[in-house]
């Protein structure tokens, strides 16, 4: 199959786990946003003259991309909402594994990212008690 | 931003730059300081076979044309010489002349040749002598302890028991005599154990005797059983014999102690010693008795040589005898042949001379002469077993002298010495030698040989051999340093020239000596002998050239970096200096032909205005020599950033080291004499009482009547260095002065200051003071002091004494003594180092007796000894 829109993203901090996907590593996104990222600078000289500065990579500039998702947890995947959300909050400050919604859903061993996560939101419950959870997330590409 | 202020003119913003409002603007150039590539000189005639390699060399250059000077072994074009020979270029005859120290004679020889013809190697006879005044030569002795007596007859009186030999005592050659002798309760008197032998001894002059090893018995013991009074005896017929000196209370005795006992000079057959009943022991015990002979040899007396203009050369006189190098210099008013007249400049150094250099600023009328020396550096202490041993480190020198002539001439008047580079501590691979000097274009240039490295990460320096096969030693990074000053007393730091590669070698040679530089067109050039033989089979001159566009006046194409400066500042608060980050966005300053680590840049600083569209009027408003770059670089961006002074900062700037270790052995501190504890007994921190009750209030050093008193600074170390100041309240019958190179507080030099029994006249005496007693070395002729304030400032540089006399807390002009303090006429003993120190005794004087109308204290003295 080619690469499409899935109904969810791929997330561990375990490799395997998403090159040979475990169901725990999938998760649902109800938002989802895509953001490149370059490294330019636009100085100006004393005669006022501009200076562009860009990070290469190979020659051409380095381009990396972040996401920023709206996860929604609840009990899925043989997990309470509970483990699932633990489980989210414990990969926060790990390098992580990933497959953004856009994949290949039938070849899992490529085109996965190393990301971390840069923000974090709180565990927002959809009503008090709702044991249905969203957590805002944003994952910043570490490398090409 | 740069201000109005800062500049002198204003700077207009973006918008006026756009506009064309006639904006205020500004531009700076990047110039290089040109270091070229070495240009290797005149290969084809040195052979190996000419006499081989040798370091000796010197070079001058007068305006057109190169002489050289070329010391080795043998050889037409070459000199028998064992120290550096001189040239130096008449301008008024348009000759050069060589100077050198005939290495058999001692002498200097001279020789000249005019210009025009080929000056640099070729067949130069001597033609005439100089005999140095002070002699050429003189003998240096060996000391030797290992001669084997032959044909013993050993007796002694009374006879020997404990199963020990009389061979045992006289044989030099047993390591560790366990002898024993009984003295039989010294029946007969005296005790004596003699020996002679088959033929004479020459040139004994001392008798060593040593104490037996009693290492893990009862020390004290043994020690008492040393001899205490006994008389040398000699002979030089094995039948005579000649009481040679008389010894007493000898104590203290340590196991496998050697001491010395001077006799006089002589060849003898055998030697005695009587042992008087006064020993303190019946049982004596000796460990070794030994001639000490000596082996002479002839050396020269002229150390270095010179030349600053072709009428004065100056030259450094080693006087063996006293361990010390008088710095002095021949002056002549003719032409090569007329007689020179010999001047000491009053400088002593304690200390080897390494290598001298010397120049002539024709414009202030003053010599300045480079001096390369070692020194003693800093105390370092190393662990051995469980104790802390003090290891003196050697510290490499270099100073530079200002000689100016009076205004009736001769003779020049030396300034102190001004520290150009000092490496403290030195060591093999981190160093200076080879000190070049000369005087161009209105800036001294002085250039020194440099290893530098450390001992973890050692420098290698490929040398080719004689067979051409290359040997790598690892001596530290060779390099020349380029040193810079406008007046010849406040130094640059030393920049560093790349080092110098032969172009048929490829390799770094080990080059030998000092390379004077000369100003060639518009290169400032330099040349030096390289000591090795080159792949053609010759030893080479090599000249290398590291001009500065600065200098010379000529300028280089400049490089505008204005439209690439990010940020840019000026100071001129006191000199002109500048920060300036640099947009390096295109990498042009990654590797740029002037701005980079390794170029001597300096920036060209222009401001002004845009009258019209590309009217731009500039002023030069200053130049600054790069001091720093430094490249920084983020995800998104790159810069340099370049800090700059002006040029003048070199001569009122100055780092007299390169080297963290440095320690200023000169002035460190002095007591105040400031009681703070009130006790009678503070303000004394840092002087070492050894004898009287010396006490100190309200900065007054108070020292008891008619007691000797003898205190140390805790400070000062060396000899050289030192300072003293001490003001003293005198009158008639005070003794005062200072202590110099003291051991103990029983081994010292002291300068004594009398005020004798005629007012305002002092007498200064030199003591040697040894195993506690003084031998007067020297008395200089009593000198009356026109001042009536008794108060007296002594100081001592470079083997110099100087005494002056004052009214107030003011140097005077009027009364100023300058006592020469070498002849210190010991012959047998003379420290290089030791500490300082004062001594006092003060007269028991009412202050009633005093006409001072200030009133002087019946104390001594609110002085200052560091």
């Amino acid at each position: 199959m080619a690469v499409s829109f899935q109904n969810h993203i791929h997330l561990s901090s375990t490799l395997s786990d998403i090159t040979t996907p475990v169901a725990t590593s999938q998760w649902k996104a109800i938002e989802r946003e895509e953001i490149p990222l370059t490294f330019t600078s636009l100085k100006r000289t004393v005669t006022g003259k501009g200076r562009f500065y860009v990070a290469n990579s190979g020659g051409v500039p380095l381009q990396l991309k972040n996401w920023r998702f709206r996860l929604f947890v609840r009990a899925e995947q043989s997990e309470t909402a509970r483990q699932r959300s633990d489980r989210i909050l414990a990969m926060n400050g790990k390098v992580l594994y990933f497959h953004d919604s856009y994949h290949d859903s039938s070849s899992h061993g490529t085109g996965y990212k190393t990301v971390a996560i840069t923000n974090i939101g709180g565990l927002t419950s959809l009503f008090s008690s709702s044991e249905n959870f969203t957590i805002d997330i944003e994952l910043e590409e570490i490398n090409p | 931003m740069i201000t109005q202020a800062e500049s002198g003119l204003s700077v207009g913003d973006y918008n006026d730059l756009v506009s064309g409002n006639y904006p205020y603007k500004y531009k700076v150039l990047a110039r290089k300081w040109n270091i070229g590539t070495p240009t290797e000189l005149r290969t084809n005639s040195f052979g190996p076979t000419e006499g081989g390699k040798t370091k000796l060399f010197s070079a001058y250059y007068n305006g057109s044309t190169w002489g050289f000077a070329i010391g080795a072994p043998a050889g037409s074009f070459r000199v028998n010489t064992a120290i550096p020979p001189h040239v130096i270029w008449d301008s008024a005859n348009s000759v050069f002349q060589r100077l050198y120290v005939d290495t058999s004679t001692g002498a200097l020889k001279y020789a000249n040749r005019a210009a025009g013809s080929n000056l640099s190697i070729s067949a130069l006879a001597d033609a005439g002598t100089y005999n140095f005044p002070s002699g050429n030569q003189q003998t240096l002795y060996t000391d030797n302890e290992s001669y084997t007596p032959s044909g013993p007859a050993y007796t002694s009186t009374p006879a020997i028991a404990g199963g020990w030999t009389l061979a045992d005592l006289f044989n030099p050659a047993n390591p560790n005599p366990t002898s024993f002798y009984r003295g039989n309760s010294f029946s007969p008197a005296t005790a004596v154990v003699q020996t002679t032998f088959s033929s004479a001894v020459s040139n004994c002059y001392k008798v060593k005797i040593t104490s037996r090893d009693w290492t893990g018995l009862s020390g004290t013991k043994y020690s008492s059983r040393m001899i205490r009074n006994f008389d040398i005896e000699t002979t030089t017929d094995a039948v005579n014999w000649v009481t040679a000196l008389q010894v007493r209370k000898e104590t203290n005795w340590g196991p496998k102690e050697s001491r010395y006992y001077d006799i006089p000079l002589g060849n003898y057959r055998g030697v005695r010693l009587k042992i008087k009943n006064t020993n303190g022991s019946a049982n004596i015990e000796i460990g070794k008795v030994q001639f000490v002979t000596r082996t002479s040899t002839t050396v020269n007396s002229v150390e270095y040589l010179a030349g600053t203009s072709w009428d004065y050369v100056f030259y450094a006189y080693r006087d063996f005898s006293k361990n010390s190098w008088n710095l002095r210099y021949l002056r002549r008013t003719g032409s090569m042949g007329s007689t020179f007249t010999d001047y000491n400049t009053g400088i002593y150094f304690q200390r080897p001379i390494l290598s001298m250099d010397g120049c002539y600023n024709s414009t202030a009328n003053e010599h300045v002469l480079a001096i390369n020396m070692v020194e003693t550096g800093s105390v370092v202490y190393k662990a051995e077993g469980a104790k802390a041993v003090p290891y003196v480190s050697q510290k490499s020198s270099t100073y530079t002298i200002k000689f100016s002539p009076q205004a009736s001439g001769n003779p020049l008047v030396p300034s102190w010495l001004n520290p150009v580079d000092i490496v403290n501590p030195a060591s093999s691979y981190k160093n200076r030698e080879g000190v070049g000097i000369n005087f161009i274009n209105g800036m001294y240039m002085l250039t020194l040989r440099s290893y530098d490295a450390n001992e973890y990460n050692l420098g290698t320096t490929v040398v080719s051999a004689d067979n051409g096969t290359s040997q790598v030693f690892y001596s530290g990074y060779t390099s020349y340093k380029l040193y810079t000053s406008k007046d010849g007393v406040f130094w640059s730091n030393g920049y560093k020239i790349p080092t110098v590669y032969i172009g048929n070698l490829g390799v770094t040679p080990s080059i030998g000596w000092g390379a004077k530089p000369f100003l060639v067109g518009n290169e400032i050039q330099a040349h030096f002998h390289a000591n090795f033989v080159d792949n053609k089979g010759y030893n080479s001159i090599i000249g290398f050239k590291f001009a500065s566009s600065v200098m010379t006046g000529t300028y280089l194409t400049p490089t505008d970096i204005t439209d690439e400066i990010l940020e840019y500042s000026v100071d001129k608060s006191e000199f002109f200096s500048s920060s300036i980050t640099l947009d390096n966005t295109s990498g042009a300053f990654t590797n740029h032909a002037v701005i980079n680590d390794s170029s001597v840049a300096y920036l060209e600083h222009y401001h002004g205005i845009q009258r019209g569209p590309g009217d731009d009027v500039y002023i030069l408003i200053g130049k600054t020599l790069v001091e720093s770059i430094s490249k920084i670089k983020s995800l998104d961006s790159s810069l340099v950033s370049i800090t700059s002074r002006d040029l003048l900062a070199l001569a009122t700037d100055y780092t007299i080291s390169e080297d963290a270790y440095y320690a200023n052995s000169q002035r460190v501190f002095y007591d105040n004499y400031s009681d703070v504890t009130d006790s009678g007994y503070g303000g004394l921190a840092h002087t070492a009482k050894h004898k009287g009750a010396l006490t100190a209030e309200n900065g007054f050093l108070q020292s008891p009547d008619n007691v000797q008193c003898i205190a140390f600074s805790t400070f000062a170390t060396d000899f050289r260095d030192f300072l003293v100041e001490n003001w003293t309240y005198s009158h008639q019958g005070d003794k005062y002065g200072f202590i110099f190179k003291a051991l103990d507080p029983k081994n010292y030099f002291f300068f004594e200051i009398e005020d004798i029994a005629t007012a305002n006249t002092v007498t200064c005496k030199l003591y040697y003071k040894r195993k506690n007693s003084y031998t007067l070395l020297n008395t200089w002729a009593s000198v009356s002091l026109s001042d009536t304030q008794y108060r007296r400032y002594y100081s001592c540089f470079a083997g110099r004494f100087l005494f002056m006399t004052g009214t107030d807390f003011v140097l005077p002009g009027s009364d100023i003594r300058s006592f020469d303090l070498i002849p210190i006429n010991s012959s047998s003993f003379y420290p290089d180092i030791g500490s300082i120190g004062f001594e006092i005794t003060n007269v028991n004087v009412s202050e009633d007796t005093y006409t001072d109308e200030n009133g002087v204290p019946a104390t001594l003295p609110p002085g200052q000894v560091m």
